[in-house]
């Protein structure tokens, strides 16, 4: 992130929105940056391996091979065959689905938990239901705080057992806690406004300005937020199934692929490394555009 | 004393982006004069103020900019870090971001003159503890060591002040130097001002305070859209204004203007269409006589002989705890009364409650004692519950309309909103509705379509005020609804209150800082200090005769 503190030419800035300057494509994507663009592009090549795998890469990802096993990468595989002579793009391919499924869920259900553990902690006025309810969420989040993300996870898992449902809900958890503090500040800064003052003086009922004023004007920075968090819950997702806590093999799924390979790294090395770059692919894309996105939120 | 002026500004031009935003600006200032530049907002004061220390930020040039001996235009963002400090001084607006909070203020005065002189520590401390004694901060030692959060806004102003003086500079640039102080603190700040003044230095003085140039200036220049439209010493710019645009800031100033007389003129912005009361009339009862002026279908105003009292406080307290303090007793034993077609003005310095008071009036809060009623009935302390349903009768106007609105909603949402407020079912024509409230706060209908934040200060105002006039009130508590804005779109909206007054017989709770504001607005007045009512009465025999001292300071300490 660099800010360019140098003034454009007169002539250069008109037209041009004020503030931070970089490089912009033609046409109607000309207000993505560059990078933000790539970033757009890879999600989207993303969503459709999720969506309809078939399109990208016609194999069966389950379909053994032994006499195609540890190919390297070749034009009949392009990323490689794996121990039993599956190839690793289609594997990968085939996988998206439950990696991207498992992060966008355990996102949806974290963001969740936090907006309701959120709202309950800060919208009331300091008198006491309220102020028992932020006493009670704020001590439970400091608790959680206590415990790396990951380790929350862990234990969830441990409770639930390994799979992919144990999984998806251990990470929800396991982000719940952050999402849950920002909300609180927000619904707190919104709920102190004048905006839902003068809404009081009207006559309006807490249920009315919660909905009408505090709950859209808290949440576009969840949103934003959820956007940076999509990656992180990918990652986790696969570290889950790294550790084999998350879908069993032999689903092809990012953090299994990985653990399976590991064995053969020193003579395969494909199999590692291409599953290890589209995790680290999706998470980073989705961080870049949930930046660009917070970025323009604070903007306007 | 015309030697030799001290500062020189000729064709004076600073532009952002290719905008010119000050246009061949031309004034001096001798040393031992203060020159007042005065104008509202937009009017490219404070960038000619900025420019003079190379900080406008802009694309400056100037046909002449000297200083002293010094060519200004000439100078590199190293010669200026030799200038300002030594020569010029500047004092900006709001001390309490001007000052780092983390930081004493003897160091912030220190800083100048560990830059500046080749003083040794002793020698420092010194000159500092001289210079604070000087802008006359009780106690210099001690408040060496304190920091802006231990200050109040009178102490801090001062020691900004003491900051910019500690290197003797010839020129002081003062940027809206009272601007949100307390009239008190205010009369302090210009007093030592004309102190340096009359010492020899030279001071310029942005403002848009006319009351305060007129006291501490020499010579005026009044500027408008980047130009200076008129210029010339004090007694004659501010005595006998030759531009229109000179005429119209005194016009609309409230000082000395009877109740109910107009402050703007006509045809500024669209307004409602009411017949002006002649100006010469000076009392209520002479406004109720006049014919009705307008068919209006709102309830009439019953001005008889004693009107209802339609909102009524007694012996409100309360009391803020927190912990490791002691309890602050913000409202302490206040009794209000507030007539149907009447104002209660309430001043008093910043902390004295009145906004607190306002509070428990509104009942977002409660009070820890005492109670009110609300055209007859218990309205504090009370369930919300059992308040709800008639808040309508009771609306609010706040100082920052900008924050009171919903960023996400149109002005037409707003007000169609607070249109249903306090009715069970959705009525039908609510889009007329708002047609009628716009009209009556004299804005266009288009404006329906807008944001807020897309607004002016005086269209943010006139929307807030139809946004509280929509559930059909009673009463209105206005919090100094007029002291972010202008003197010209006060004048209007000041104006605007007084017309819905009339028409609909409204009560108002209007409180301000600014006594001229309130003795022009007020049938009754209630003086603050800490938290209790120190002294209340018709606003004519207030101002006439205050009784208590604090209130004789307060009418005594007015610019």
């Amino acid at each position: 992130m660099t800010v360019l503190p140098t003034l454009p030419r007169p002539d250069e800035r008109r037209g041009a929105s004020p503030g931070r300057r970089s490089r912009r494509l033609p046409g109607p994507l000309g207000r993505l940056r560059a990078a933000e663009t790539v970033a757009a592009l890879v999600l989207l090549g993303v969503v459709v391996a999720a969506l309809a795998p078939g399109l990208l890469a016609p194999g069966d990802p389950l379909a053994v091979a032994p006499a195609d096993a540890f190919t390297a990468p070749s034009p009949a595989h392009p990323l490689g065959t794996d121990e039993s002579g599956r190839g690793i793009w289609t594997r990968i391919v085939h996988g998206t689905g439950a990696s991207l499924s498992i992060g966008a869920l355990a996102t949806l259900l974290g963001t969740g938990l936090g907006v309701l553990l959120g709202v309950a902690a800060g919208f009331g006025d300091g008198r006491w239901p309220g102020r028992a309810a932020d006493a009670g969420v704020s001590r439970l989040l400091e608790v959680l705080f206590a415990l790396p993300g990951l380790l929350l996870a862990l234990v969830v898992i441990a409770f639930t057992g390994p799979g992919a449902v144990p999984a998806t809900l251990a990470v929800g958890l396991a982000t719940a806690p952050g999402y849950a503090r920002i909300v609180r500040s927000q619904v707190r800064r919104v709920r102190r406004s004048a905006m839902v003052e003068a809404a009081v003086v009207l006559g309006r009922r807490p249920g009315t300005v919660l909905w009408r004023h505090v709950l859209p004007n808290a949440l576009a920075p969840v949103v934003v937020l959820a956007t940076l968090g999509l990656g992180q819950a990918v990652v986790w997702a696969s570290s889950l199934s790294y550790l084999g806590l998350g879908s069993p093999p032999p689903a092809p799924e990012w953090g299994a692929m990985l653990s399976a390979g590991r064995t053969y790294v020193q003579v395969a090395w494909w199999t590692t490394v291409f599953p290890g770059l589209a995790v680290v692919l999706t998470a980073a894309a989705s961080t870049v555009l949930g930046r660009g996105l917070a970025r323009r939120g604070d903007a306007s | 004393m015309s030697v030799a002026p001290l500062l020189e500004v000729e064709g004076l031009r600073v532009a952002f982006s290719g905008r010119r935003v000050v246009d061949d600006v031309s004034f001096t200032v001798a040393a031992g004069e203060c020159v007042a530049v005065v104008g509202e907002s937009g009017s490219g004061k404070s960038v000619t103020a900025r420019a003079l220390l190379g900080l406008s930020g802009g694309q400056v040039d100037a046909r002449r900019l000297r200083l002293g001996g010094t060519d200004l235009a000439a100078l590199d963002e190293r010669g200026w870090r030799g200038v300002r400090g030594p020569q010029v001084g500047l004092v900006l607006q709001d001390a309490l971001v001007s000052l780092d909070p983390l930081r004493p203020i003897g160091r912030e005065i220190d800083d100048a003159l560990r830059l500046h002189t080749r003083l040794g520590p002793a020698a420092r401390r010194e000159r500092a503890l001289d210079v604070l004694a000087e802008v006359g901060m009780p106690d210099p030692e001690t408040r060496l060591g304190q920091r802006s959060g231990e200050l109040s806004g009178g102490l801090r102003q001062r020691a900004l002040i003491a900051a910019a003086l500690v290197l003797r500079p010839e020129l002081v640039v003062a940027d809206e130097p009272t601007t949100a102080l307390d009239a008190e603190v205010q009369r302090v700040v210009v007093d030592r001002l004309a102190a340096l003044r009359d010492a020899g230095t030279g001071v310029l003085a942005i403002s848009h305070d006319l009351g305060v140039v007129r006291r501490l200036a020499d010579r005026v220049v009044v500027m408008r859209a980047g130009v200076v439209v008129e210029s010339g010493p004090t007694e004659q710019v501010l005595g006998a204004p030759r531009h229109d645009y000179t005429r119209m800031l005194l016009a609309a100033l409230p000082r000395g203007v009877a109740r109910g007389a107009r402050l703007s003129p006509r045809g500024v912005g669209p307004g409602p269409v009411v017949p002006a009361p002649p100006a010469a009339v000076p009392s209520r009862a002479a406004h109720a006589q006049a014919p009705a002026p307008a068919p209006v279908p709102a309830p009439a105003p019953a001005p008889a002989a004693a009107p209802d009292v339609v909102l009524a406080a007694s012996g409100l307290r309360r009391v803020f705890t927190a912990r490791g303090r002691a309890a602050h007793v913000a409202v302490d034993d206040v009794s209000l009364e507030l007539r149907a077609g009447e104002t209660l003005g309430l001043v008093g310095a910043s902390g004295s409650g009145k906004t607190t008071t306002a509070r428990l009036l509104l009942g977002l809060d409660d009070p820890d004692a005492g109670s009110a009623t609300l055209l007859g009935q218990p309205w504090a302390p009370l369930r919300e519950r059992d308040r709800r349903g008639r808040r309508a009768q009771l609306g609010a106007v706040y100082q920052d309309p900008a924050s009171s609105f919903d960023p996400r909603w149109s002005v037409g949402r707003v007000l169609a909103d607070a249109v249903t407020a306090g009715r069970r079912t959705r009525p039908t024509g609510v889009a007329a509705e708002v047609a009628s409230l716009l009209d009556r706060v004299g804005l266009e209908p288009g404006t329906a379509d807008r944001h807020p934040a897309s607004l002016s200060g005086g269209q943010r105002q006139r929307v807030a005020v139809a946004r509280a006039l929509a559930p059909r009130p009673r009463v209105l508590v206005c919090d100094e609804p007029v002291s972010a804005l202008d003197v010209s779109v006060q004048a209007q909206v000041l104006d605007l209150l007084d017309d819905l007054q009339r028409e609909e017989g409204l009560a108002y709770l209007f409180i301000s800082h600014d006594l001229d504001v309130v003795a022009h607005m007020s049938d009754h007045v209630a003086v603050m200090q800490r938290g209790r009512v120190v002294e209340q009465g018709r606003t004519a025999e207030v101002f006439a005769a205050p009784q208590h001292p604090y209130t004789r300071a307060l009418l005594a300490a007015r610019p």
